[in-house]
């Protein structure tokens, strides 16, 4: 399994696919990210159940640089994740002839780029609510 | 998958934009959940969210770790544990969403 995993790393890294093979790497990386975050979140979150007193203390921890650059990045794992999870649905559910070249590329490029636009708005909030401007 | 899929992109996104972005991380402390659990429309959405989001996880998670795991004992390995792993945080994150914000 060690080798399998060294092998499929090496080769995600070094495979010449161009948008759509990052699109796919980014889809799981974004994935394992996002489920990492979730694992912690259900966790924090059930302590306003199972240990009250400590939910307020274990979320002023949460305020500093580190994990507001996380949860940025969080932010984009999300949004891409959603945008390139509904253009997969949309394209094998639909429209399988765009999985074809040329256009396969131009939708995983697309996916890029209304992430990026979605995801701005999110970043400037996300960093006005931490200087405490809104 | 591809039903949680569907779903998870409003329930998901509403989510994060009303808390993260509308109400903001630093404002949101007992009383803020103690307010929306108080909504029995707001708990089953949590729920919802919390079923359908931690299951698309782990069944992605399965799906990457079995590329990686051909092994049919290493695979056997892999479910038992991601199983428990998804019984236990499930249980964990109902019961607190079911049950409210305690003493």
């Amino acid at each position: 399994m060690i080798k399998n995993i060294f092998n499929g790393v090496s080769g995600y890294i070094s495979y010449r696919g161009g948008a759509s093979h990052w699109t796919f790497v980014m889809h799981r990386v974004s994935g394992l990210g996002t489920l990492l975050f979730l694992s912690m979140h259900i966790l924090l979150e059930s302590t306003a159940h199972f240990a009250p007193h400590y939910y307020d203390r274990l979320n002023a921890g949460l305020r500093n640089p580190f994990a507001l650059v996380a949860e940025i990045l969080l932010a984009f794992f999300v949004i891409f994740h959603g945008v390139n999870g509904f253009r997969i649905a949309y394209i094998d559910l639909f429209r399988k002839d765009l999985w074809s070249l040329p256009s396969g590329p131009k939708t995983a490029k697309a996916t890029w780029i209304i992430s990026f636009i979605l995801w701005i708005p999110a970043l400037i909030i996300m960093l006005l609510h931490s200087l405490k401007l809104i | 998958m591809r039903l949680s899929a569907i779903l998870l992109v409003p329930l998901v996104w509403i989510h994060a934009i009303l808390n993260t972005l509308i109400a903001g991380p630093e404002n949101i402390n007992l009383n803020y959940v103690a307010m929306r659990w108080s909504s029995i429309g707001w708990r089953i959405y949590s729920t919802l969210l919390l079923a359908f989001a931690f299951s698309h996880g782990i069944t992605g998670f399965r799906q990457i770790l079995f590329d990686f795991a051909t092994n049919s004992t290493t695979r056997r390995i892999l479910n038992l544990f991601l199983f428990f792993f998804w019984i236990v945080l499930s249980l964990v994150g109902a019961t607190g969403i079911i049950s409210g914000v305690g003493k």
